[in-house]
């Protein structure tokens, strides 16, 4: 548990007059459940975006397993084998799980260039393997993702991490919007994969939920990381009180 | 539960309820005139329809990809213009067709540009070019209907336009059915249409997958123009004359026949046969009303109630076999 998988120092990042991040640095260890946590607007989403390549930092810099990388935009941050589930949904609603699964990441039977023909029984085959994985009652990958349930569609994010050997799973308040049973599952599949290896970045501002299936505690504060302990080292009463009072 | 199961596929795609209509709408002219599926009017239904079918099938395939063409009416006059006028100009006819063509790529590729570059909605970027764009058909005409001449363009007429004998079909419906081909497995069977998909569906979704959205808009708004420019030629070889005035109302037209066969506006949704569908409904139901002898100013009305009723429905049936389980 001691190895670094993702480190970074020194991250600045301005929106314009604003500062979003103020120097942070953090080091997560391979296999490690790290809940963020901090009210709205501490900067959590800002964070995790330069980690996934959708914003890039002012300065500062990430370590990936040991070595300086440099993350330009999704497609690097997938390479690494970091994938991001935002808040705002990561799923297209009018396409299919199976669709879904494999966006940009098709299986193909012909490939010319970075254009190729999709391999469907693969896919169809692969997608319903993937999606039992997460024990979803759902019979086949060709179900619409916009007939799910919040919960389901949370599953299929996860399935997709599962599937594609995620080193790094970041979860951007994966609970929002959820009923308290669709919340139990998915700690339970965070369980699930830690369990499986891959290394998880789960962020809440409901302590509650991210508590239980963390390792490691990180709170963030107007933009700053103002606290970074075990969780055997703190309590939820002191992490409130840490959030609200800062 | 097998009744069950097929109505739900029936009622998630609704092309086929387009198809429905459509041999309706056939068989209903064809009470009331019989010529209207005689040899004749379906040679000039297989001429027409296809040209406004490869349109809305571009239009379709962007439209999926979450963006929309205003320009493909002026496109589809400007390549027929632009090809009569270079040849006429002395310029060899194959290498006219090939500049009229590749200047289709071009607007397509500053279409994308202005929409992606400045972040505006494409449906008024597409309207600054559709005004531009017929514009310079005009100019360049100026006032006289130039023709082609004739041997200059014996083999392009050979292979892209010439009746094939003893048929209703003219060698353009060839090409039409081999673009259609390439289309489907365009959009339905390759990555590049899975990506189109999921761009219309949810952009931000998509690019966190990995996915270059603007590339895809670049490629669909190319092709987009490139197929309305097709259609234009094709007409340009068929007629052997080039109008500068025609193709007004197509990108409505196309957007129409895109909704009927089951696009969505929104993106994400839309399939190519649906587009084809829609197309040929429009041209026979143009067609159709003429054969009846009623007044075509009709046909705008008819379009009207057929858009709207085919919105109403598809999102409807959409809902109700998104409520089924299977
Ligand atoms: N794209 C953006 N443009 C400008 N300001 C932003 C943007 N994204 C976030 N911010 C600002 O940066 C700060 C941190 O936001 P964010 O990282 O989303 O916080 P959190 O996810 O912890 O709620 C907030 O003040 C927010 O208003
Ligand atoms: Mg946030």
């Amino acid at each position: 548990m001691s190895e670094s998988i993702i480190k970074c120092e020194g991250l600045n990042k301005w929106y314009g007059s604003i500062q979003a991040l103020k120097d942070v640095s953090i080091d997560i260890k391979k296999g490690e459940a790290v809940g963020l946590v901090g009210d709205n607007g501490a900067g959590k989403s800002t964070f995790i975006k330069i980690l996934s390549g959708v914003h890039k930092a002012d300065s500062g810099e990430i370590y990936f397993n040991g070595n300086l990388v440099k993350i330009n935009d999704a497609k690097d941050s997938m390479k690494l084998g970091i994938e991001t589930i935002y808040q705002d949904s990561a799923l297209a609603p009018t396409l299919s799980i199976a669709r879904n699964l494999f966006v940009g990441r098709e299986p193909l039977t012909y490939k010319l260039g970075s254009f190729g023909l999709l391999d469907r029984q693969k896919m169809a085959k692969e997608s319903l393997e993937a999606i039992k994985r997460v024990e979803l009652d759902l019979r086949s990958g060709d179900e619409l993702v916009e007939n799910l349930s919040g919960g389901e569609r949370q599953g299929v994010v996860i399935a997709r991490a599962l599937y594609f050997r995620t080193k790094v799973l970041i979860m951007d308040e994966p609970t929002n919007h959820l009923s308290v049973k669709e919340t139990d599952k998915v700690l339970r599949w965070i369980e699930k994969l830690k369990a499986e290896g891959t290394t998880c970045i789960f962020i809440t501002h409901n302590l509650h939920h991210v508590y239980p299936v963390s390792d490691r505690l990180v709170v963030f504060a107007r933009g700053e990381k103002i606290a970074d302990v075990q969780k055997k080292d703190t309590s939820i009463e002191d992490l409130t009180k840490m959030i609200v009072h800062d | 539960m097998n009744i069950r199961k097929s109505f739900k596929y029936v009622a998630s795609r609704p092309e086929f309820a387009a198809l429905t209509i459509f041999i309706i709408i056939a068989l209903t002219f064809y009470a009331i005139n019989e010529n209207f599926l005689n040899f004749r009017n379906l040679r000039v239904l297989f001429t027409i329809s296809p040209e406004i079918a490869l349109i809305a099938m571009g239009a379709t395939i962007l439209m999926v990809s979450g963006e929309f063409d205003l320009s493909v009416g002026s496109v589809f006059a400007l390549s027929g213009v632009v090809m009569v006028v270079l040849t006429n100009e002395g310029i060899n006819a194959h290498l006219a067709f090939t500049i009229a063509l590749l200047m289709c790529l071009v607007i397509g590729y500053i279409n994308a540009t202005i929409t992606i570059r400045f972040g505006i909605p494409s449906f008024i970027a597409t309207l600054g070019t559709m005004f531009m764009v017929r514009s310079i058909a005009i100019v360049i005409v100026k006032a006289d209907f130039p023709t082609f001449p004739m041997e200059e363009t014996y083999w392009l007429r050979a292979i892209f336009a010439n009746p094939i004998p003893g048929t209703i079909f003219r060698m353009s419906f060839i090409w039409f059915i081999l673009i259609t081909l390439l289309l489907i497995f365009y959009l339905h069977r390759s990555n590049y249409g899975n990506w189109s998909y999921s761009t219309g569906a949810n952009q931000a979704a998509a690019k966190a997958m990995g996915v270059n959205t603007n590339n895809v808009k670049i490629r669909n708004f190319v092709l987009c123009s490139f197929l309305a420019g097709l259609a234009g030629i094709f007409m340009v070889l068929r007629t052997r004359a080039a109008f500068p005035s025609v193709g007004v109302g197509y990108e409505l037209q196309a957007i129409a026949a895109s909704v009927i066969g089951g696009a969505s506006l929104f993106g994400g949704i839309g399939t190519v046969f649906g587009a084809l569908v829609g197309a040929f409904l429009l041209k026979f139901l143009d067609n159709g009303l003429v054969m009846a002898r009623l007044d075509v100013n009709w046909f705008r009305f008819a379009v009207g109630i057929l858009l709207i009723f085919a919105v109403i429905s598809n999102t409807n049936l959409r809902r109700i076999a998104n409520k089924m389980k299977d």
